[in-house]
């Protein structure tokens, strides 16, 4: 069976992120992309939802760090896009895989599934990097360097984190011709099939080089390789889920890509920034590994509308948007900066001209990232020249100052150090069989519930879950798990209701439309042969296969025109748009210390 | 409950009610049919180049028998 709709559901996601670059909005792009290949997303829960809250939770007290939750699904979108617009890239994938070049479609979506699990999880090993740093930052900010003598953790007791089983390295077997000792010996093996001849590297070398990632960072110039993290906690995710796929070569080769993307290829494969130029290596060609390839590219170049959470992260200049065009076999790129930030800025460039001026052969002053897309040197381009070969694909970089535009972020004062997305979905969806009672049923229940739903129902759950920021926003509430001097709200007032209400309906009504929703009523009106018990069934399918509703609206409908449409619902039809919040209200008691507080009340 | 296949739904239904009477597919986003900013590439990749996705009980043959294809394995052949 196509699957149309949930091709489409993750296009709408997708856009939706592009928009607004929010946490919330990554978070149903993984949500879709985790459902429709890997299996249900509450299986991968922890692995996608550690990332954010670990970087948001654990990274302030670090001298640099900056989100990468947001950065991946920005990283999968530009993946995309050079699919999309990029001939030569599409046949550099498709010959390295040997996929029919007479079948587009089914190459594409071979690209998607592999593509996805390389860019949305390239980076979740974070969360094992962030301790390493927090020790390092201690030491950091009496400008220790990292050196000898810098204390420093290291993680010991890998062998069942890097461990293989028995049926998986059967499977290994059948693709390799040989069995494998370790996710790291695997890796090795992996990397070593195609890069070991171009880059003149042993199979042992790199085993060498992986295997001290994790216990000796003093070997990787006194830094923790997340990537290491990464690619082993992917490996473990995947063999971990029943009736998953199996393991094959284009899911090592996944692995293989984001192992490489951080320091592997770039300092013990290619040696990129050798003092001498002879012993650097040439950068990456795409026709070698074309996941690698394209994660480089796409993590270079995905710089911009970064949370920084570091210290030394919120004293940088970085993008915060930057603006793609991809064509005439180029990638044209404009990063634009905070015109609030222009002192910082003119202080730079009072410092750059100094330095011409001087023309005394120093090193030019940096003010990273804008003097990095900025000044004539070109840094950010010749940085990611020298990592990955743009020949016949080449980049153009240029800078600006704009205003930035808050209001795409939909930022409340609501926040939680947790996500919860997914478990305020699963438990609002239990109002619909639990009505008030939803409290006395166990979680499994409800999940397994939830699960039976198809993605589109689950994301209209999740959606209507993220709106609730904006509508406590709407009626001065907001919720926090911190401690705070506001009264708790324990109902919602009718005019409460009679704020959020019609502001729900526009979201249904619009989440509808996207999804290719048209209103219409045919599904009570036309002949269904089923017999009479069975009739109701049979409309609600039928609904479903016209994909026509009578509660939505045609999608060149205004917003005046559908809070128009609700004024006019059945008091029934308008409890939809009100009732699950209530429910919300009792929900959040579930989640320790989560309250909704009222502004403005003494 | 969610049937998949927009088109061949649609042919069905015509089929069945002799009217074409959905479902259809939402209009594009703006640009998403020839832009060439990220947006519109990304998501034109989804529309259209992706047509045809299944899901993973009929999907498309690979890993097994998957092979690279000569000349696309340089670590082998190239040096």
């Amino acid at each position: 069976m196509q699957m149309d709709i949930d091709r489409l559901c993750m296009k709408n996601e997708l856009a939706k992120f592009i928009d607004s670059g929010v946490a919330e909005d990554a978070y149903t792009v993984y949500y879709a992309y985790l459902e429709m290949f890997i299996g249900e997303y509450g299986r991968s829960q922890n692995m996608v939802e550690l990332l954010s809250e670990f970087e948001s939770n654990a990274s302030s007290l670090l001298m640099k760090h900056r989100d990468h939750y947001s950065h991946s699904v920005y990283v999968f979108a530009l993946g995309l896009a050079i699919y999309e617009m990029y001939p030569d890239f599409r046949k550099a994938f498709m010959n390295f895989y040997f996929l029919d070049r007479e079948n587009e479609p089914a190459a594409a979506a071979f690209f998607l599934k592999y593509w996805g699990l390389t860019a949305l999880f390239h980076d979740i090993g974070y969360p094992f990097e962030i301790p390493f740093e927090q020790v390092v930052s201690y030491f950091e900010v009496d400008r220790k360097k990292r050196e000898k003598g810098l204390m420093y953790i290291a993680y010991h007791d890998l062998d069942q984190f890097v461990a293989i089983g028995e049926e998986d390295n059967r499977q290994l077997e059948s693709i390799y011709g040989r069995r494998f000792a370790s996710v790291c010996d695997l890796l090795a093996h992996g990397i070593f099939l195609h890069l070991g001849a171009a880059y003149n590297i042993s199979e042992k070398r790199l085993l060498k080089v992986i295997e001290n990632k994790p216990t000796r960072p003093d070997d990787n110039s006194y830094y923790m390789d997340h990537a290491f993290f990464s690619a082993v906690r992917l490996y473990r995710e995947l063999v971990s889920i029943p009736d998953g796929d199996k393991l094959s070569r284009a899911t090592v080769d996944a692995l293989t890509a984001i192992m490489l993307h951080n320091s592997l290829y770039k300092f013990a494969v290619a040696d990129y920034k050798n003092k001498d130029p002879k012993k650097r290596k040439a950068p990456l060609r795409k026709e070698l590994h074309p996941l690698a390839w394209l994660l480089m590219l796409c993590d270079e170049l995905q710089c911009w509308d970064r949370t920084a959470y570091g210290r030394n992260s919120r004293t940088e200049l970085h993008p915060m948007a930057a603006d793609f065009h991809f064509s005439g076999n180029a990638i044209h790129s404009v990063y634009h900066y905070d015109l609030e930030e222009v002192q910082k800025i003119h202080d730079f460039w009072e410092e750059y001209f100094a330095w011409e001026e001087k023309n005394d052969g120093s090193k030019p002053p940096r003010l990273k990232d804008y003097s990095d897309t900025a000044a004539k040197e070109q840094r950010f381009r010749r940085d990611i020249e020298s990592i990955v070969d743009l020949t016949g694909f080449p980049l153009f970089v240029d800078s600006d100052l704009r205003t930035v535009d808050r209001e795409v972020k939909h930022t409340y004062l609501s926040s939680s150090n947790f996500l919860h997305i997914y478990d305020f979905a699963v438990a609002l969806n239990a109002r619909y069989n639990y009505q008030g009672k939803e409290e006395d049923v166990p979680v499994e229940k409800l999940e397994a519930e939830f699960n039976a739903l198809s993605l589109e129902y689950k994301l209209l759950n999740i959606n209507q879950v993220r709106s609730f920021a904006r509508y406590l926003n709407a009626i001065d509430c907001f919720y926090t798990d911190k401690p705070v001097d506001f009264d708790v709200l324990k109902a919602f007032t009718p005019e409460m209701i009679s704020v959020f209400a019609p502001m729900e309906h526009v979201r249904w009504v619009r989440d509808h439309q996207l999804a290719g929703w048209r209103q219409g009523n045919e599904y009570e009106t036309l002949l269904v042969l089923e017999p009479k018990e069975d009739e109701k069934a049979a409309r609600r399918a039928l609904r479903e296969q016209l994909r026509h509703h009578k509660l939505t609206m045609n999608t060149d409908a205004s917003e005046e025109e559908i809070l128009a449409h609700y004024e006019v619902l059945s008091p029934e039809d308008q409890g939809k748009d009100w009732l699950p919040f209530n429910s919300m209200l009792k929900l959040l008691r579930k989640f320790d210390g989560l309250r909704i507080y009222q502004l403005g009340k003494d | 409950m969610s049937y998949t296949a927009i088109e061949a739904m649609r042919k069905k239904n015509a089929e069945r009610f002799h009217a074409d009477i959905g479902p259809h597919r939402p209009p594009f986003f703006p640009g998403e049919e020839t832009g060439t900013d990220l947006k519109s590439a990304a998501l034109r990749f989804l529309e259209k180049r992706c047509v045809g996705l299944r899901f993973s009980s009929e999907k498309e043959k690979e890993p097994d028998s998957l092979q690279y294809a000569d000349g696309y394995r340089p670590a082998l052949h190239e040096k």
